[in-house]
Formats: C-alpha cells, structure tokens, sequence
C-alpha cells in the first residue's frame, strides 16, 4: 500500500504558482481544493456493516446471469462446483486451510464489517477470521508492487461515491465459494454509495478480466448498518476446522 | 529450514544467531523485491518465508539456546539472581534509521507505518540470558510459584527437544502486543475519534475504542478487548477479558484469565519512534504489577503486505506438545539400513 503519498514537502514549484496567480485564481484554487474535501466531510462510511443481499455462493451478475466465461474459465468453473456439490473443497485454500477467500468474496461475506476511515485512507476490518483490507484515498491507481488475495487498492470520491480499484489479485484466489477462476489481470471497481438516510451501503461492483471473461460485467451487493456502539466478535477460522466445524458459518448468518 | 531441528541440532547460539539474522536479511532482500515488484513468485516466497520465520522464531526460544543440553532429565536451573541483560538498544540509542519521509509531528497522531524494534529475541539468547520478558528494571517477570513451575515446565519441554507450541504455532491468534515482540513485518495505526486501529501484516487487529468503559462480562477471547483514552499526547490502553490459551512471550510466562494489562503509547525521539510501556497485572501468576518496554520506528518507506498462513496445524509441529491435549504428531521412527 502507499500510504504516505499525500504528504510531502512543499517544492519551489509550488510557490511559483501561488505567487503568479491572481485573486480570482485563488478562488477557483480554494474552490477546487475545498470541493473535495467538503464530499469527504458529508459522506461517512465509518461504521459496522452486513450483508443485507443475499449471499452468493455462485457469483452472478445484476441480472442474475453467471458471469461471461471464456471457455478455459467457464470448464475449470464446471469442475469446480462439481467438487463442491461433493463436498470437495480442496482448490478452495480459504475452505481448508482459513487463507483469505481475497477479493472480491471478502465483501460478499455474511459476516460483518467495520469500516475505519480516514481523510486519506480507510480500512475494511473483516470479523471472518480477523482478515482486513486498506484503501488508499490519495486519488492516484493502484500501484501493484506484490500480488495477494485482498489486493491492492485505491480510491477516490466522485462526489458522494466511493469509488475503489482493486488489482494484484493473485490467481489462486477464487471470484465465489463455487470456485469461479480469474487471472492476474483481473481488475475490480468498487463504487460505494449510502442510501436510506445512511442506514443501507450500496456497492456496484464492476470485474474486468479480459483473460477470463469475454466483458466486463457488474453486479451489486447492499449492507445494512449494525446499531452504533456493536463492535466485531473475534472469530478464529483455524479453530472452527479443529474441531471439524467449516471455515465459513454460513448458516449461521441466514 | 525446519526452526525446532535447527534448534535441537547441538548449534552453538551464535551460529543460530547467525542463522537468524540471514533470516532478517532475507527479510530485508524480500522489501527490496517488493519496491521494484515481484509477481506471484514473491507471493509465494512471501507465504513460506512467514511461515518458515514464524516457526522458526516459536521454536528456537532462548531456553533452548541459553543452556547446552547436557543432561536433558535435570531440573531445570534456578533463574540468576543477577538481574538480567537489558534488551537490544532501539534506534533512539543507535542512531542508525533514516526514515525518508520527517515523522508526523502532531503528537497525539500515530497513523503511518511502523517497524517494532524488538525483533530478534536470539540477541538475548546470545548473551546467555534466559528470560523471557525483561521489566524496565532489567530484572525478570516476579513470578508466582505457580507461575514459576508453568515457565519452568515450558523452558524444561524445550530443552527437552518437546517443545510446547503456543498458539502462534498452531496458526491461533496471541494477545496483541505479543506482535511488538515477535513480528519482522511493520505495522500499520489508522486513527479516528472513536477508535484507534493497529494492523500487523499477518491479519492481527488490535482495536483500541476510545472513551469506552470495559463491558461487562465480557466473552473471554485469544485478543481480549482493549478500551483507551488520551492523557494529553499519551493514549492509555486498559486491555483484558482473555482466554487463557495464549502467552504473555514466546517462551511460556502463562497468564489467567484474569490478566489486566494498561499500556501507555506515545511518541518519543522527535516523533520517529512510538514508545510502549505495558503494565502486565495477574496476581495468580505474578506477585505484582511489572512493566515491559517496546518501541517501534517511523518506517514510511514500507508498505503492509499480506502474510497469509498455508500450513496445516502440524506441519513444522513435528515433535512438539500440544497443551489442548490433542495428539502432536511424532517423529518418523528411525528404520535400521536393512529395513523395508
């Protein structure tokens, strides 16, 4: 993650630009520094959210089709479910072992989630076996300097829209509890919006993976806000499987 | 590398520091790889160096390096009277970390990343100390007796070459400043009105909720819960309601689940350094309250990668003890050459 990108030493440059502009340049300066800052200040995403949409154990699009799989995706899915269907969850590492499901299955869990956020960077804290996530808010793409199963990500406001690119999602990680592949080059935008007065986070999420789907293609997962003052319960996956219970209490969460 | 092999092998402690600070090195390679990008190799390299450290660091403990291993069925020595070998001296007294970014001045501000500084126990080890945690006097935890036998019990099972795994080993969370001692990864503390967050790269959370009395009979838990508030520029942690399963360290000082620790965060060295000053309260296991001191360095050159565990429970295990009284596996029985 770059954190700390924000913050930097002011540059000789940078005084140049002050001292040649005029007051109507200041205006149009302070309006287009305070704009954005004044979306930061009204949209909060601070708080305790759940799943409010139904899970998918098989990832769909809005229109409750299964995803645009080229043909190698689509057969290594067929496999997939089948073991599933059995009972089989061996190419699913998350399921046996309690590695992170990544992105975008973290997110579309039914357990819930904290949100942290900071003028510059918010958190995604996942009661799931205490997984989280960082979103840089510096405004530039993400930079992948590593892959990994949450990836990175970055984002930036588009008035009261959060929006957020994720990439570096590694290829072992899954798009669904049923096994659906992606590659290297998958790329997710979130776009992250309250509605009902605050109590409901709505998230369009847009996959584009040209390497595993013929488009892009979206779909959309809403939250309801837990009460304030809930806080996330500790949850250990590895001692659920030690006692033989799944990694994933879906039943719990009906 | 198998860490508890290694331990057992007869190696001189200085060997096995050397052992471990190519590991740091190793560690260090690895941040360079990740500034110039590293693809799904340095993923998977990233996997198997998290668990080969984190096994290795579980179980070469200084009771397994302290003493040679001359009589294994011997009670265990007396702890020296002398106080102990104060621990590694942080940057503040070194000198030697150049952060390429000046530290946020503000001082009640610890977001940004940092590296805790306590990182290679094996330095004691070296030194021929044998305690685990060091208390700011430089004297050793005041046990118990009862205390004492549990420390005693775990330091002899090392010795022993049966090492009792805590739960780091078993891939189970530890309390949270535990990761101030033993973590090679930085660290992360996002900060709002309402809450001050600490992330560690393998997953550990420590939410610390600000002007927030403890709850009432809370569900005892592997991280407990951690209220705090400011006192000026100094955030104080009040932490409790712990199971009893995880250790105050890596080598075996036990807690009850009456353990009630108060930490006291604040920036020091002109705000290049947080400063963790802990004091651990358990009457069962420790006559009085001792305090234990870490600091952690400004390190926003770093990046939080993700450390994902892919080992089954007993992989790297082999040999040890389990204390939930499952069954560890055993070492393969040695064949004799003729043997099929």
């Amino acid at each position: 993650m770059r954190t700390e990108n924000n913050r930097r030493a002011p540059l000789p440059s940078d005084r140049r630009v002050r001292t040649s502009m005029n007051d109507l340049g200041y205006l149009v300066l302070a309006v287009l520094l305070v704009g954005p800052l004044a979306a930061h200040a009204d949209v909060d995403l601070t708080g305790l959210w759940r799943l409010q949409s139904s899970f998918q154990h098989e990832i769909k699009t809005t229109e409750g089709r299964t995803p645009p799989l080229l043909p190698a995706a689509a057969e290594t899915y067929r496999k997939n479910l089948a073991k599933s269907a059995a009972g089989d969850f061996s190419f699913d590492k998350s399921q046996t072992l309690c590695t992170s499901p990544g992105m975008p299955r973290l997110v579309m869990l039914p357990y819930p989630f904290e949100i942290v956020q900071e003028p510059h960077r918010l958190a995604f804290v996942f009661q799931w076996n205490h997984r989280f996530r960082l979103v840089d808010l510096g405004g530039a793409p993400p930079i992948v300097d590593d892959l990994s199963y949450r990836g990175t990500a970055s984002g930036h406001w588009e008035g009261d829209v959060l929006v957020v690119q994720t990439r570096g999602l590694v290829d072992t990680s899954l798009l669904d509890a049923g096994g659906m592949p992606h590659s290297e080059d998958l790329q997710i935008t979130e776009r992250y919006h309250l509605e009902n007065g605050g109590r409901t986070l709505v998230s369009e999420l847009t996959f584009e993976d040209p390497k595993t789907f013929t488009r892009p293609w979206k779909t959309v997962v809403t939250y309801r806000k837990l009460p304030p003052g809930t806080e996330l319960d500790e949850d250990v996956c590895r001692e659920r499987l030690a006692k033989g219970l799944p990694a994933f209490e879906l039943d719990k969460w009906k | 590398m198998n860490g508890r092999r290694l331990c057992m092998s007869g190696l001189r402690p200085t060997r096995l520091l050397a052992v471990f600070l190519a590991a740091d090195q190793a560690l260090e390679i690895r941040s360079e790889l990740r500034r110039i990008g590293g693809g799904s190799g340095s993923f998977r390299r990233r996997v198997a160096l998290a668990v080969t450290t984190i096994a290795a660091a579980i179980v070469c403990t200084p009771a397994s390096l302290a003493r040679s291993i001359d009589s294994p069925q011997s009670a265990p020595a007396e702890p020296s009277r002398q106080p102990l070998v104060v621990e590694q001296k942080g940057p503040e007294d070194q000198g030697t970390v150049a952060p390429t970014l000046p530290p946020n001045t503000e001082p009640a501000n610890f977001e940004g990343i940092w590296k805790s500084d306590h990182v290679r126990p094996l330095v004691q080890a070296a030194l021929g100390t044998t305690g685990p945690l060091v208390t700011v006097e430089g004297t050793q935890p005041p046990y118990t007796a009862e205390g004492q036998n549990i420390f005693w019990h775990r330091m002899l099972m090392e010795q022993r070459g049966t090492p009792v795994a805590n739960t780091a080993a078993l891939y189970l969370p530890s309390i949270p400043l535990n990761s101030l001692s033993l973590d090679l990864e930085p660290f992360t503390i996002l900060q709002t009105n309402t809450q001050v967050l600490v992330l560690w790269e393998d997953g550990t959370a420590w939410q610390i909720y600000l002007n927030k009395p403890q709850p009432r009979n809370l569900k005892p838990t592997y991280r407990g819960h951690s209220v705090g508030l400011w006192e000026g520029a100094t955030l104080v942690v009040d932490s409790t309601g712990f199971n009893t399963r995880t250790w105050l360290d890596s080598h075996g000082s036990p807690h009850s689940g009456d353990l009630r620790f108060i930490t006291r965060i604040s920036k020091i060295n002109h705000g290049r350094q947080l400063e963790f000053l802990t004091t651990f309260d358990d009457p069962r296991y420790y006559r009085e309250p001792f305090t234990v001191r870490r600091t952690a360095t400004w390190r926003p050159d770093l990046h939080l990668l993700e450390v994902e565990i892919e080992n089954t429970r007993d992989e790297n295990n082999e040999g040890m003890v389990y204390e939930d009284g499952e069954q560890p596996p055993r070492p393969a029985a040695k064949r004799s050459p003729g043997e099929n």
